[in-house]
């Protein structure tokens, strides 16, 4: 699917640190199918955004929205599974992903592309101390078995551990989540990559504990130019550290905008529908009034339905949108999907 | 005249001093755990709540916000009487949980209800929605016949906004959102004075938090009920409550009306997770993260003032006495010897609740 | 959410579709599963009318037929008096099934209601049944069979108690560890909230989930108990005289092992045969309710 519209493919490269106009990452029509018995059935469809370097850019979606696989598709996680079939062009830092073959993959997410995920408890093994956990990751990016150790106590300052050598020697048990989660961006750190890919690194973590890790990860844009693909459910985490947006919805991209543009000028009904319906800090309105909410329930990937998978619950419904889904509009650096949004042409 | 408990000050009640649905006074759980180390046997206490005292109206919503540790989970346990607690009183509708037993204790159970926060674990997976509710509906009206507790079931469920054929479905057959209606309803089945709503929302897919919270709200409007709802989202809070208390190890660190609590915290802790939640409309990036350090754990409680360890504001006479909460404005109390400046007085300068 | 969440957020099939998928996956090439229901079925019909299987008294003393080998006279050949192994083995598979059966479900209920209340009450319920329990593993379950065998005498009716006993362990713990699991569930907090009465609970809430992985286990006590009740007819626990049984059939053979290898061996094969066939359908069992129940 490619982007159709005035002006550049990629997404404007932000203020600050980003030099380059092409971006660190391009996904292109990422469509990620299941083969079943009763036929292919697409969890994922007609994905497209640009990650920029130096950007941080988050996807935004809720449960089914295929924002967890298309980012697993992207490391090159999923072509080996029997039963995915993904296809489309992804392209990081030239390369495409799709095309390489499973130790080049492997190769690749060791060394530009590093993950990490939401529960850190559970990623990391409790049997063994932290500290030999982030050295085998070192001793794997840099492909020696000695003098990991000061790396390893480096890299865990970086990250804003307080007293390394203890935390080093500690299990994952003995540290808070907030530690371990920052561990596990200590273990992704290790081979300096080019792009930190962060599965709801903070929804399982106390909002304050949250903060701490949002910080970081901006910390780390801003200081040294690493470009980060964050996954969130929480569309407020996007407002504060990413600079664009990528919004999802039943398996396909819904709005792709920058952050700046997304209060106040939402594009795509979903978006605009999900503004309205969360509650807002420090507002007039109070106890007394109704939120504004979105009808329906999100449907499931086998049962969506005809044409735009939001149109059953969106208020600015044409015939058009139960009849045919939209393909996703570039213009700029943005896009939506709507038939509504784009002019209904 | 009000006190640290939260009573409605006269203009809201004029003057009929209304016994409130659920009174807390001085409540305290401790959990005591053994174990044997290399040093013989080492005794550590988990203070999970250590003296919360509160109260909750007729038709009004009382929040509770806290990261994890806090104690909140432990407290809403203590007033659904799944727990018992260490020290201090619970009273529902004026009667002492503790104090009664039998036939008046049993007739207290079907007012305190809950709603809780996973909606796939909150129901049996093998039997009928329809047949959780009529269980309890059933329970509490024993002298109806079959017809009438279906009745009132299928009531239930379209009170909660669901079609009546719903009732025959198992819990795999229904979203998230369409489980927590059905758990609402299972709530409302024993006609509660107080439902205890622990996270009713966090579980839920995004788009459809705002049903339930609006749906919430209108059962509250219809019903009467009050709402003792354990929060999370601190928007959400502000938009849900009356009024809100802060917990932090085990004890309240701030009690006053929502939007003021949140939009103008005078304790130092309600401050740093009001800054801490990033807002939607975000004016640029703005640091988030204020708080330095762990939260420290409620097995070593750190001495007089329990957020010291954290505070930026924290001077000597934080380490040697804990401040109590005081009321620094009508109805807003906060425990704290520096709060944050506000149009209200200094500690020194403000009554002293009864209860300290 | 983790990816897995996000999948399992979407409502799966209903209970009953559940029930059916159940019967739906079953695929031809699970062959040994159809083996041994088939194999199994063949030694119910043996056991329900084993004068149709092997007509006339096994018991009879033939002198003139001793110790001749498996042929075409005598199936599996005969033993030192004259009698058809394969008449013997027949009749006795009432009496073997009979125990495992039995074993089984008096060894499962008794095992089960201690472990369901001690999970679900906990504290000196729990501890005080747990501790009991302990007692009874700290004897593998022959020699506790053995034991309560040897103490109440030689029976068939002993010989079930002893049977039943061993295995009412195995049984408190997995019932017990389940009991925990569901207990924990949101949903017995919210029926304890809404002041159901405790054994309302555990009859409504707790037993049909806990139930699935305790019917796996029965099937796999039908196995155990064939070979305990074998165990103690061969050591001279069991019944004795007038019925024809597995275990005896081995001790008596044991002694003419060197000449007569058939007298033992069938009977140990059938024990193992059926042995096979009940872990076989156990773990199927085990499977299909594993996939049906997530």
């Amino acid at each position: 699917m490619t982007p159709t519209g005035s002006g550049s493919r990629a997404a404007v490269p932000p203020d600050g640190h980003a030099s380059q106009a092409s971006p660190l990452l391009a996904v292109r029509g990422l469509r990620i199918s299941q083969e079943r018995p009763s036929g292919r059935r697409d969890l994922v469809r007609e994905v497209s955004f640009d990650v920029g370097r130096g950007e941080i850019v988050c996807v935004v979606g809720e449960s089914g929205s295929g924002k967890s696989l298309s980012v697993k598709a992207v490391m090159g996680l999923l072509g080996d599974r029997g039963s995915l079939r993904v296809t489309g062009d992804i392209q990081f830092d030239g390369r495409e992903v799709l095309a390489l073959a499973p130790e080049q993959r492997r190769a690749l997410r060791g060394r530009d592309m590093a993950m990490v995920f939401q529960e850190p408890l559970a990623n990391l093994d409790p049997v063994m101390r932290v500290g030999a956990q982030v050295a085998e990751c070192v001793q794997r990016a840099e492909q020696r078995t000695r003098q990991a150790m000061p790396r390893v106590l480096e890299l865990l300052r970086h990250v804003g551990l307080p007293d390394v050598e203890r935390v080093a020697h500690s299990y994952p048990h003995q540290l808070s989540g907030g530690m371990c989660q920052r561990v596990m961006i200590a273990m992704a750190l290790a081979a300096r990559p080019k792009l930190l890919i962060a599965d709801e690194p903070t929804s399982a973590l106390d909002v304050t504990v949250q903060a701490q890790i949002l910080d970081l990860l901006t910390r780390m844009k801003d200081d040294e130019g690493m470009s980060i693909l964050l996954v969130t459910h929480d569309l407020s985490v996007a407002a504060a550290i990413a600079d664009s947006v990528i919004v999802m919805y039943a398996g396909r991209t819904a709005e792709v905008t920058r952050t700046s543009d997304l209060f106040g000028h939402a594009r795509h009904p979903y978006t605009e529908g999900l503004l309205r319906s969360l509650p807002q800090r420090g507002q007039a309105a109070g106890k007394d009034s109704r939120l504004v909410a979105i009808g329906g329930t999100v449907p499931e990937p086998g049962q969506l339905p005809l044409g735009c998978a939001f149109s059953p619950r969106c208020d600015k419904a044409i015939d058009r949108c139960s009849e045919q889904d939209p393909p996703l509009e570039w213009s700029g650096g943005s896009a939506v999907a709507c038939w509504v949004a784009n002019g209904d042409d | 005249m009000t006190d640290p408990r939260g009573r409605h000050g006269p203009d809201v009640l004029a003057g009929t001093q209304q016994t409130p649905v659920l009174e807390a006074e001085d409540v305290v759980r401790h959990f005591t755990s053994r174990t044997l180390t290399g040093r013989g046997i080492e005794k550590s206490v988990v203070r999970a709540v250590d003296g919360v005292s509160l109260s909750v109206g007729k038709g009004e919503t009382l929040g509770i916000v806290g990261e994890s540790g806090c104690g909140k989970t432990t407290l809403a346990l203590i007033v659904l009487g799944l727990l018992r607690p260490s020290a201090g009183r619970v009273l529902i509708d004026g009667v002492d949980l503790a104090a009664v037993r039998g036939a008046q204790r049993r007739s207290l159970r079907p007012r305190v209800q809950a709603v809780f926060q996973d909606p796939y674990s909150s129901l049996d997976p093998r039997m009928r929605v329809g047949s959780a509710i009529t269980e309890v509906v059933a329970h509490h009206h024993r002298s109806w016949d079959r017809a009438r507790v279906r009745a009132r079931t299928a009531e239930l469920i379209e009170m909660v906004g669901l079609d009546g054929s719903k009732a025959d479905a198992y819990p795999a057959q229904l979203s998230g959102g369409q489980r927590q209606r059905i758990g609402i309803a299972k709530a409302f089945a024993t006609d509660p004075d107080l439902i205890v709503a622990d996270e009713p929302v966090s579980a839920l897919d995004v788009s459809v938090q705002a049903q339930i919270i609006n749906l919430l709200m209108d059962l509250q409007a219809e019903n009467g009920v009050s709402y003792l709802v354990i929060g999370h989202g601190l928007a959400a809070m502000e938009h849900i409550c009356d009024r809100v208390g802060v917990l932090y190890l085990g004890k309240l660190v701030e009690l006053g009306p929502a939007r003021v609590v949140l939009s103008e915290p005078r304790h130092h802790y309600t401050a740093a997770l009001a800054d801490s939640a990033p807002a939607l409309a975000a004016d640029g990036r703005r640091q988030l993260s204020v708080l330095t350090g762990e939260p420290a754990s409620a097995r070593a409680v750190p001495s007089g003032c329990r957020f010291r360890t954290r505070c930026a504001a924290a001077q000597t006479r934080c380490a040697e006495q804990e401040p109590p909460l005081a009321e620094l404005a009508p109805g807003h109390f906060a425990a704290c010897f520096y709060p944050k400046a506000g149009v209200a007085r200094t500690v020194e300068q403000a009554r002293l609740a009864p209860n300290g | 959410m983790s990816q897995t969440a996000e999948l399992a957020d979407r409502p799966a099939q209903g209970h009953r579709e559940r029930a059916r998928s159940v019967w739906r996956g079953r695929r031809p090439r699970n062959v040994a599963v159809w083996v041994s229901c088939f194999f199994l079925v063949l030694v119910a019909f043996a056991a329900a009318f084993p004068g149709v299987v092997a007509p006339g008294d096994p018991l009879a003393l033939h002198p003139a037929v001793v110790l001749k080998g498996p042929g075409a006279a005598h199936l599996l050949g005969t033993d030192e008096y004259g009698r058809s192994v394969f008449a013997l083995l027949v009749h006795g598979t009432r009496a073997a099934l009979t125990v495992g059966l039995v074993c089984a479900a008096s060894g499962g209920i008794i095992g089960s209601v201690m472990g369901m209340v001690a999970g679900f009450f906990g504290g000196i319920a729990d501890q005080s049944i747990m501790r009991l329990n302990d007692i009874l593993m700290c004897f593998p379950g022959i020699l506790l069979a053995l034991l309560v065998g040897a103490a109440l005498g030689s029976s068939l009716e002993n010989e079930i108690i002893a049977v039943s006993v061993g295995l009412v362990p195995m049984y408190a713990r997995v019932a017990r560890g389940e009991t925990l699991r569901v207990r924990g569930m949101l949903y017995v907090d919210s029926a304890l909230v809404a002041g159901l009465p405790r054994l309302q609970i555990i009859r409504r809430h707790v037993l049909p989930n806990v139930l699935a992985p305790l019917v796996v286990i029965a099937t796999l006590a039908v196995g155990v108990s064939i070979v305990m009740a074998a165990s103690l007819s061969f050591l001279g626990l069991g019944p004795v005289g007038g019925v024809p049984d597995w275990g005896s059939l081995l001790a008596d053979g044991e002694t003419n092992i060197s000449v007569a290898w058939w007298i033992s061996t069938f009977p140990g094969l059938a024990i193992t045969l059926v042995v096979v066939a009940t872990n076989v359908l156990g773990d199927w069992l085990r499977d299909r309710l594993d996939v049906a129940a997530r």
